[in-house]
């Protein structure tokens, strides 16, 4: 049985994403194909794209800067990365930019989309210990949903060469930030009792907006294991999202009764992101990516109170991936990846697939 | 298990990076015209007996390779034109005496230091990479292994400092 009123307010339009997703991938193999005003720089040796945005792996920044510009040159890169798992799937698409691979300006927009029944789930369960207090909610009906949020990202690179310093241990380190907003913070969901909510604030975060700082550091040991290069990098990361940003910033847990604060933890926490990739062959690489979360919305009094107290915990996520760079201009990234407890979806292993263009 | 050996490689390589200070810069057994280098990582943490020169399979190899890759630069548009007027059978043997040197061959390289060589050709970043694929491309195309192309690389890179911007 529906719902009078649509339970989901749409605010966002499919058919203009998809879209801009077309787009996208048309621009990259566009992109791929145009070999004469691509930069100098070496095959791999930009990175791909990190799922937000900024040159890296797939799951977290290198101290690279993104595209195939040198010192004297502009580079750039456009990505579209999909990652799924039975309810839960997860686009990103952006581009970036790396001004004499010094700088690097990225821009990125991620989309995650939650299968009606989790919506439906979570819903229930937030609002479950309200009605002995405020009597029975009512159907409760929910079309799938999305959670929508855009990254602008900048990295500036301090000091090293990754790639050529082969004579000392020195990495290249980088400095990044990323500033994320939230745009379905606070709405999108019609929930009983609560009116109009969106699926982050229900589930105890503060802020729709907030902004990481990391610092990368990436070496490139050529030819050392069994001649193979390889890539090693660790990011120590600053910040205050939940689960990237998708579940908000912070935590703010207000009782919906009476508005009396029960919990605020609003500081930035550190984090810590490591990966290996190894060029197994002049095109291929493969490698293992780890990355830690704060963990900052499970446990808390409200959603204890509530009946969800580890709804949305997070734990710390790795994954395996496979890169294939047939030429300076295109690679393909192929991952598997464990993000371990999502709402309703304990030990998550997802698929994960990037297309990415540079010049 | 990847995780851990993440972990792992990380930990290493914190490890390594609390040393760097005391890292070497000079070459200080070999002659002065290596002296804008020093030994690759691979090299210095190499355990394995033999040199590079004797895996590659001796001068000859190198020289072949060598003599490729020249070839392949002066028809390279982006960086041909810095060969004008160069001796190239001149040019062809004083790099495959300073890889065979570097590969720990029983060679010397009389030519000139890196700097000197390079001194106001105003090389760019763009073009050093446009010989190291050209070199790439030749060990390729002479059957040369991927582990040891990648090897030779890690002798040249280092020289990227007194090659561009001199």
């Amino acid at each position: 049985m529906r719902c009078p009123v649509p339970f989901i307010r749409s605010h966002w339009n499919k058919g203009l994403h998809m879209k801009i997703a077309r787009i996208i991938i048309a621009l990259t193999l566009l992109l791929g194909t145009q070999a004469h005003a691509t930069g100098g720089k070496l095959l791999g040796t930009g990175g791909v794209t990190q799922f937000e945005g900024a040159g890296g792996g797939g799951l977290t920044p290198w101290a690279l800067i993104t595209g195939m510009g040198t010192e004297d040159e502009i580079g750039g890169s456009a990505h579209f990365t999909y990652l799924g798992i039975d309810d839960y799937s997860l686009s990103s698409w952006g581009v970036g930019a790396g001004f004499h691979d010094r700088l690097e300006l990225s821009l990125a927009r991620q989309k995650l989309d939650v299968d009606q029944i989790i919506v439906e789930n979570t819903a229930a369960a937030l609002i479950g210990g309200l009605e002995p207090i405020l009597g029975d909610p009512g159907p409760l009906q929910a079309a799938s949903t999305s959670i929508e949020m855009d990254i602008i990202g900048a990295k500036l690179r301090l000091f090293g060469d990754a790639v050529f310093d082969q004579a000392s241990f020195v990495p290249q380190v980088s400095l990044g930030v990323q500033h994320k907003r939230n745009r379905d913070f606070g709405s999108g969901v019609a929930v009983p009792y609560l009116g109009d909510v969106g699926i982050p604030a229900l589930l105890g975060a503060r802020d729709d907006s907030g902004t990481d700082y990391y610092l990368s550091a990436t070496k490139v040991f050529l030819g050392v294991p069994a001649g193979r290069n390889l890539l090693l990098n660790g990011t120590l990361r600053a910040t205050r999202a939940n689960a990237y940003g998708l579940l908000g910033f912070g935590r703010e847990v207000v009782n919906p009764l009476d508005g009396e604060l029960l919990d605020r933890d609003n500081s930035h926490k550190l984090e810590y992101e490591f990966s290996a990739a190894l060029f197994v062959h002049p095109n291929v690489v493969v490698g293992a990516e780890y990355r830690s979360q704060s963990n900052r919305l499970a446990d808390q009094p409200v959603l204890g109170l509530l009946g969800a107290p580890d709804l949305a915990r997070e734990d710390n996520v790795y994954d395996v991936f496979v890169a294939w760079l047939p030429n300076k201009q295109l690679s393909v990234t192929a991952a598997w990846v464990n993000l371990g407890n999502l709402p309703f979806q304990e030990s998550s292993n997802a698929a994960y697939l990037s297309l990415q263009a540079s010049f | 298990m990847h995780l851990i050996k993440s972990f792992t490689v990380s930990t290493c390589l914190v490890a390594i990076l609390a040393g760097c200070g005391t890292v070497p810069t000079h070459d200080v057994d070999g002659p002065a015209d290596v002296k804008n280098y020093d030994r690759s990582l691979y090299e210095r943490t190499s355990v394995t007996g033999s040199s590079l020169y004797d895996r590659l399979g001796g001068r000859n190899v190198i020289a072949e390779f060598v003599d490729d890759a020249v070839e392949r630069i002066l028809v390279n548009d982006r960086i041909a034109h810095h060969f004008d007027g160069v001796d190239i059978p001149d040019l062809k043997f004083h790099l495959t005496e300073q890889i065979c040197q570097l590969a720990g061959g029983p060679c010397v390289y009389e030519g000139m230091d890196m700097e000197s060589a390079h001194f106001a050709l105003d090389i760019t970043a763009a073009e050093f990479n446009a010989l190291v694929e050209d070199f790439q491309q030749a060990m390729r195309a002479n059957d040369v292994a991927y582990g040891l192309e990648n090897q030779v690389l890690a002798l040249l890179a280092p020289m990227k400092p007194a090659v561009i911007r001199q």
